[in-house]
């Protein structure tokens, strides 16, 4: 496997395999990323387009003293708030259907997960009701386990500000959380 | 109810970095706490949850590869390396000089000659590395011999559209009453364009139209100094000009109301005695400073774009009298409007329009409106309707003139017009623009819906034709405006499309209709209700925005536009 830097400089001298072979080795996990934040199989394929062309067209520009990664998924957050920005973008209806099939297995979780395992549901939706950049943050702590510093730069905000980001997020799913229990549902 | 205390901790923890001991200490903690058990059991299946890739087609890849340009790395790659530093630079260079400090750096490296391919690099790419945000494959426009060119010399003749944006603005309830009964102009200028001016919508529409430019109109007032939303003005008239040029449609920046007289209040102002009317940027010196000031802040901010067409200077213009300076001050203040530009923005085109009108001179004779005969000036400053361009210094001008010809035709459907005449007044400027040193012309016109759409496609196959032959560069008097009940359908209606804009004023939904007599009687007479039952009314619900009969009009200037020069 060649690594990451010496694809972007192949790609930098007129070398487009390379290039072929960075989009194959993001497309997956930015697929995802931007799935989860668009909620649109639709949009997310358009969108990661885009994202893709913007890092070939701008690729010159990447300063090598950062994470490649950080760098892609900047580019990335900034195409998704673009594109919310000139349309409202379709959520696919199918959507919680689609991810209740995809129940992960869990074999890795203890008993403790019994109760809650059966609220999936809820608790995508509950993820789904954060607000845009808390959500942005949320996603992108667990997706790559991005430093809170990494998350800032991604997003365009503080290290500080990133990590109130996530803490918000994980205080209003404790409370939904706490909340289903007080009404029985749990 | 108390939720667990601790539950703050876990929320505060990282899960997945903990030594053992607190681990132990959580695990525990959970035998006992549901709330705390729940949470952690949440924020697991989450995880897992945002973990899972859904699939994605495996040759994904390869629509990307189609979509980029892949020879783009193999151009130049030094050049690529250098630009990729300078992007590296930026933040320093700018932090101590500002992006001047780019610029500078990129001529030294070119006059020292030792990237020698780099001054090619940026002129191939000039597309897509911009100071001004913008993606698009535009160049700047500039003038050669009488035509107007792109950056690579290609002949570019605007076929436009004019958008008018509501530039005059709106009667403001309790503002427009007080100035009305004070003889002044009621209708208040807009400090914030109104939104539904330019919406989506419009953007797909003007997209879809096939024009390659628009003539965007604006007031002085949105970009005035003491205008606490001048900043945020800049900002949205900045993205309007990004998202044309996204699309490669040039934006020419047109100054419809100056400070002072403009060609809206004019309608009031032109029946007063010239000792109280309203003084125009060539009589008065503080409209004149606000004037060249509003223009030096655009120029400052705008230079760089280069979806920007150029810059219209000032709308329908009219000399004063020889007392106060007659024509030789209205050349010398275009003149000094120019140069201002000039030192600032070097690049782009500047629009210089004919003055329309003159005051008259005590003794010269001049049509006299109110008393529809001709009498002698005695002081009054009576309008004279004479046009004529005036050559000014700075260079990259292009003259711009307004035709709707004959006046009467277009505009009141009275008479018809002349094939012949209409060349020959355009000729007369093609060949005044020659001998001053061969410049471009621009024109904008437009025929009103009180002639039939056979009448009107006549007139614009006539008028498309003899600009086509003296490849005369031309805008379409107006993409869309708003109608009601107070608003002629007939006369001074030249849109393409009509928006009903307030409509929720005049019209009741129960009973479906006019909302009064008074309504219902001024749409009768302006025309506006049959255009409402035709255009606007589906059942018992409104379309607020219609081509009206225009469809056909739009496809005759659809037609021209796609003409090659």
């Amino acid at each position: 496997m060649i690594d990451e830097s010496t694809l972007i400089s192949n790609t930098l001298n007129g070398d487009i395999q390379s290039f072929a072979l960075l989009v194959q080795a993001y497309q997956g996990q930015l697929y995802n990323f931007i799935y989860k934040m668009t909620k649109s199989k639709e949009d997310a394929e358009d969108i990661l387009q885009d994202v893709f062309v913007k890092v070939y067209n701008n690729l010159y520009k990447y300063n090598k003293n950062y994470r490649f990664s950080t760098w892609i998924y900047t580019i990335t957050v900034n195409t998704i708030k673009s594109t919310y920005k000139k349309k409202k973008l379709r959520p696919t209806s199918h959507y919680i259907d689609d991810s209740l099939e995809e129940i992960p297995s869990m074999e890795d979780s203890p008993e403790l997960l019994v109760e809650i395992k059966e609220h999936y549901k809820e608790i995508i939706e509950a993820i789904d009701s954060l607000k845009e950049k808390q959500k942005t943050a949320f996603i992108l702590r667990y997706l790559k386990n991005f430093s809170y510093k990494e998350i800032g730069k991604i997003m365009g905000i503080s290290q500080e500000a990133a990590k109130m980001k996530v803490h918000r997020a994980k205080s209003i799913l404790a409370r939904k959380i706490v909340n289903m229990g007080r009404k029985g549902d749990i | 109810m108390m939720k667990c205390s601790y539950i703050d901790e876990l929320i505060n923890c990282d899960v997945d970095s903990l030594s053992n001991e607190e681990s132990e200490k959580i695990k525990e903690h959970i035998k006992t706490c549901r709330d705390c058990r729940n949470f952690l059991g949440a924020l697991m299946i989450s995880k897992n949850y945002i973990a899972k890739e859904p699939k994605i087609d495996k040759y994904f890849y390869t629509k990307v590869i189609n979509a980029v340009d892949s020879d783009r790395y193999k151009k130049s790659k030094v050049s690529f390396r250098v630009l990729g530093l300078l992007e590296r630079l930026k933040p320093a260079l700018k932090a101590s000089f500002g992006t001047l400090a780019v610029f500078v750096s990129v001529i030294l490296l070119i006059t020292s000659g030792v990237f020698d391919n780099l001054g090619n690099l940026i002129d191939k790419n000039k597309n897509k590395i911009s100071y001004s945000d913008e993606h698009t494959n535009l160049t700047f426009l500039q003038t050669k011999g009488q035509n107007i060119v792109t950056e690579d010399g290609e002949i570019f003749n605007i076929r436009g559209i004019t958008l008018t944006n509501n530039f005059w603005g709106n009667w403001v309830n309790g503002e427009s009453e007080k100035l009305q009964s004070e003889g002044k102009e009621p209708i208040i200028r807009p400090l914030v364009q109104d939104e539904w001016v330019l919406t989506e919508d419009d953007f797909e529409r003007i997209k879809n139209m096939g024009c390659n430019t628009v003539l965007y109109d604006f007031n002085y007032q949105l970009f005035a100094e003491d205008n606490p939303n001048r900043e945020a003005n800049l900002e949205r008239l900045k993205q309007h000009i990004r998202r044309f040029s996204s699309m490669d449609i040039y934006t020419a920046i047109m100054l419809m109301a100056p400070p002072g007289l403009d060609s809206a209040n004019d309608i009031r102002e032109k029946y007063k005695h010239g000792s109280v009317r309203l003084k125009s940027v060539f009589e008065d010196d503080t409209y004149y400073e606000q004037w060249v000031n509003m223009w030096k802040y655009l120029a400052k901010e705008l230079k760089d774009f280069k979806g920007v067409a150029g810059y219209g200077i000032i709308n329908q213009p009219r000399t004063p009298t020889d007392s106060e300076g007659g024509v030789e001050v209205f050349r010398e203040r275009l003149n000094n409007v120019c140069k201002e530009i000039r030192k600032i923005d070097k690049k782009h085109i500047i629009f210089v329009p004919e003055y329309n009108s003159r005051e008259a001179n005590p003794g010269e004779s001049y049509f006299d409106d109110e008393t529809q005969s001709y009498i002698i000036d005695n002081g009054e400053q009576g309008i004279i309707w004479e046009r004529g361009l005036v050559k000014v210094d700075s260079s990259n001008v292009v003259y711009l003139f307004h035709f709707f010809e004959p006046y009467n035709f277009v505009n009141d459907g009275i008479g018809d017009f002349d094939a012949s005449t209409l060349e020959s007044q355009v000729k007369n400027r093609y060949e005044w623009a020659k001998n001053i040193g061969n410049a471009p012309l621009l024109t904008e016109y437009g025929i009103s819906r009180i002639n039939s759409v056979d009448k009107r496609l006549e007139w614009l196959e006539t008028v498309h034709d003899i600009f086509n032959k003296y490849g005369i560069s031309a805008s379409y008097f107006q993409y869309k405006t708003s109608v009601g009940a107070y608003i002629s359908m007939k006369t001074g209606f030249n849109a393409i499309y009509g928006e009903y804009t307030d409509w929720r004023n005049e019209i009741s939904l129960i009973p479906f209709g006019f909302a009064s007599e008074g309504i219902a009687s001024s749409a009768k007479e302006n025309l506006f209700s049959e255009a409402f039952e035709e255009y606007y009314r589906k059942n018992n619900t409104i379309e607020t925005i219609s081509i009206l009969d225009n469809q056909p009009v739009l496809e005759s200037l659809q037609k021209f536009w796609k003409q090659k020069p």
